[in-house]
């Protein structure tokens, strides 16, 4: 299995020419800013000039080697020995979120699916839904991983490549067949929780107003003290980890806003009344050690054998890791052998199994997915 | 070394074997250390404060649960006492605790069977009882042994005034603590304050609190089971008089039906002159009516039993219905005080059944003389039947009209069934009349009162 990494800003154009393989055995990669869904020549360059398949979406941050950069694009292409790959596109709506999973994993399941990589539309969308009917249509085992497509900080629109041309409202994935191939996975967030675990006592949607009959934004200030003052600029680092009751799996939700009127906070995702929810402190270092640790996962689960490292990681995390936001990638880079080439994108979403489990939609995680060949 | 001060060396490119040379790589290092400090102070900070609300918040929690256990405690105190209190049946709190001492005093000095050892030393029941204190009692015990002061009970047990039975139910309950249990139930004679008995069912037990019976509070509870004796006695009774109806019942069939079986089989198997026919053809007939009078009055008595029987209420001359059965009897003298025809309101063939019944127990248990008499009274028409028999025992008068009672019949008569006078009283009362029994001096009288008709009652 051969790698190529490449990058395309439209200053510079592409950082080296664009590699020759066989179309029939190759996988393109391509991670790009939102800008390239109306600047479309150097997707549809990428497409042509490499042909085979071709996958990929809008960011909130495109990840090339240890760097970060916004506005340009963050390419792999990879030639197999022997695994072959398919790729499927479906529209997807929040409200057809599960069909379409549905649909994506029935396109794929064939004997010999091994590992599948899904991209998906980032706002109109139901993460969990989606990974829902995906885990429903393909056999147990089957590696799945991806993520939402992003928009910066914006959360206005984003992409997914289809037929080689930038959609709005699409999920795609790739399945990679055949025992050859090597795919590996970890997810890990790095977050401290704090306090008693609460109980969502009222809330609609992704609003909460209160936890075990308090004010959220009273109980959250109260253990904020001083930190506080910060709100809502710092509602960021302060995120909220959830899970059903009778279930051990917990999501992260982090704050969009906060409503001193209302006393309540809104979160990215769905706090479901009934749920159990526990604060969570951002603690950069311990975030860095995740991705760190995430690499290290991935590796052990795909034998050492990675050509490529995809990293999809969330942008509420490069929002709170700021400058200091290549620290997670040079520590996912320094965990990977020396040869690995490492991609990637800042999401809305990051999907992948949960530790051996089927895969599931995770919020505020670094999620790595490692791919080589053992011929 | 520390993980994230070696991810910073690395970040800027150091080696832990020398100080950086240029100042501005010097500058960096040092300022990622010290924001890894002040993420630390950071997290360390929320971290106090976390435990500092949770610690407050427990406290307050264990407060509360505290609050609400003892509410709990107390609630469950009073519903208890109230229910206790409450009780329709005699209960009271016995409290074990000397006693389990002596107990244990008696296993030190190598007491192995606390049976045996009350076998050989009888004496000692009665110091164990006084070892039991009553810690509670409840007012139905005051209805059951009768009423004193209610501290009068409570204390220490007085065991000089029990008697041999007494201390044999405390040995019941003692040897179920030596035993370990926690539960038994036995019947004894209970003794009243005014010194009477009763028989009772007594319940004694103790709760399972953490594993183990507390015998400080051990429930008792006395029930008085008289009744349920005397219920248990009238159902044997009962069975046994059904027994014995049955008995007495087929006999009664098969003496009839054997004449009736005998005579038949003589008709059809040889020649019988015409006047032996007719003598045995008429046998036959009054062994059939005797039969068809016992299964009536069974019937009837099924009936009544039932709730199904159902009585007219027309006018009849009582002379026409008496003097056809007189006829039929033959040397039974009708005697008639005041107005004739003498008109009743009823049931004239239910009449006729009783009747039927009287004269036949007349001629069964009654003297040699029969007579019957009719008189209108008092808006009431009286049909007697009598007999100069000896009058009857004042218990037996009582109850020649309990169901299945029958007296001691003449000798050479057999027995009845002991239904009809039964029935026959219960048909009079069902027309609003009455059957009684009296002796006047000379006749033994069975008298059958029925209401006048309107015209006679207007001339009486």
């Amino acid at each position: 299995m051969r790698v190529s990494t490449l990058r395309f800003d439209r200053t510079s154009g592409w950082s080296g020419p664009l590699p020759d393989v066989d179309p029939k055995r190759s996988l393109t990669l391509c991670f790009g800013a939102p800008r390239y869904l109306d600047d479309t020549d150097p997707i549809r360059d990428l497409a042509v000039g490499v042909g085979g398949a071709l996958l990929g979406c809008s960011t909130s941050g495109e990840i090339h080697g240890h760097e970060v950069a916004d506005g340009t694009l963050s390419v792999a292409v990879m030639e197999f020995d022997a695994t072959t790959v398919r790729v499927v596109a479906e529209p997807i709506t929040l409200g057809s979120s599960f069909v379409a999973g549905s649909a994506i994993g029935r396109g794929l399941a064939d004997p010999g699916l091994r590992a599948i990589f899904v991209l998906s539309e980032g706002l109109d969308v139901n993460g969990s839904e989606l990974v829902r009917g995906i885990n429903a249509a393909v056999p147990a085992g089957v590696v799945v991983t991806g993520g939402l497509a992003g928009d910066g900080s914006r959360f206005e629109q984003t992409w997914v490549i289809v037929d080689g041309k930038p959609v709005a409202g699409y999920v795609t994935a790739v399945g990679m067949y055949g025992s050859a191939v090597r795919v590996g996975h970890g997810s890990k967030g790095g977050w401290d929780k704090f306090g008693p675990e609460r109980t969502v006592t009222r809330s609609r949607g992704n609003i909460v107003y209160e936890l075990d009959g308090r004010p959220v934004l009273a109980l959250y200030k109260e253990y904020l003290g001083d930190l506080a003052a910060e709100l809502p600029a710092s509602g960021l680092l302060f995120p909220l980890a959830v899970r059903q009751p009778g279930s051990a799996k917990q999501l992260v939700r982090t704050i969009l806003s906060v409503d001193e009127a209302a006393q309540s906070l809104t979160f990215a995702g769905d706090v479901p009344q009934g749920h159990r929810v526990q604060l969570m402190q951002a603690n950069f270092h311990r975030l860095v050690d995740g991705a760190e640790d995430a690499a290290g996962s991935a590796l052990e689960r795909a034998s050492r054998v990675a050509a490529l490292s995809i990293a999809v990681s969330c942008v509420g995390r490069r929002l709170v890791l700021g400058e200091r936001t290549e620290d997670e990638l040079e520590a996912t880079m320094h965990v990977l052998p020396p040869e690995s080439s490492q991609v990637g994108f800042y999401s809305y979403g990051e999907i992948s199994p949960y530790a051996e489990g089927s895969c599931d939609l995770h919020n505020q995680t670094m999620t790595l997915t490692t791919i080589g060949e053992v011929v | 070394m520390n993980r994230i001060l070696a991810r910073q060396l690395r970040r800027l490119g150091l080696s832990t074997e020398r100080p950086p040379d240029d100042l501005e790589v010097w500058r960096k290092l040092l300022a990622q250390v010290a924001a890894a400090y002040e993420d630390s102070d950071r997290g360390r900070y929320l971290l106090e404060r976390s435990m500092e609300i949770s610690s407050r918040e427990m406290r307050d929690l264990n407060c509360e649960i505290e609050e609400l256990s003892n509410r709990r405690v107390e609630r469950s105190e009073q519903h208890y006492r109230h229910q206790f209190g409450q009780l329709p049946v005699a209960a009271w709190e016995e409290d074990f605790r000397r006693v389990i001492a002596g107990f244990e005093e008696l296993q030190r000095d190598g007491v192995a069977e606390l049976g045996g050892y009350f076998d050989e030393h009888p004496e000692e029941i009665a110091r164990f009882v006084s070892l039991v204190e009553v810690v509670d009692l409840n007012a139905a015990v005051f209805d059951l042994i009768g009423h004193c002061e209610r501290e009068a009970l409570l204390g220490p047990v007085d065991a000089s005034a029990l008697d041999a039975d007494s201390l044999g139910s405390w040995r019941h309950e003692f040897e179920a603590i030596w035993k370990g249990e926690g539960h038994v139930t036995f019947e004894f004679t209970g003794q009243r304050l005014d010194g009477s008995r009763f028989p009772a069912a007594l319940h004694w037990t103790a709760s399972r609190i953490q594993d183990a019976y507390d015998y400080s509070r051990v429930m008792v509870v006395v029930i008085d089971i008289s009744d349920r004796m005397a219920a248990e006695e009238r159902m044997r009774q009962l069975v046994k008089s059904k027994d014995e109806f049955l008995a007495t019942v087929s006999h009664e069939l098969r003496t009839p039906l054997t004449s009736v079986l005998g005579y038949a089989e003589v008709l059809r198997g040889s020649e019988v002159d015409d006047a032996d026919q007719r003598a045995m053809l008429a046998t036959i007939a009054d062994q059939a009516a005797d039969l068809s009078n016992i299964v009536e009055d069974l019937l009837v008595g099924a009936r009544a039993d039932l709730g199904q029987l159902d009585v007219d209420a027309t006018p009849f001359d009582v002379f026409d219905l008496v003097r056809p059965v007189l006829h039929s009897c033959g040397g039974v003298a009708l005697e008639c005080t005041g107005l004739a025809p003498a008109i009743a309101i009823g049931d004239s063939a239910r009449v006729r059944q009783i009747l039927r019944n009287l004269l036949s127990n007349a001629e069964r248990y009654g003297g040699p003389h029969r007579m019957v008499t009719v008189e209108a009274a008092g808006g009431m028409v009286s049909l007697a039947v009598c007999d100069d028999g000896p009058p009857l025992a004042l218990d037996v008068a009582e109850r020649i009209f309990d169901r299945y009672y029958r007296g001691q019949a003449r000798s050479g008569w057999p027995g009845s069934v002991g239904i009809g006078l039964t029935i026959s009283r219960e048909l009079a009362q069902m027309m609003d009349g009455d059957l009684r029994y009296r002796h006047d001096g000379r006749w033994s009288r069975f008298e059958l009162s029925l209401p006048a008709a309107a015209a006679l009652r207007a001339a009486v």
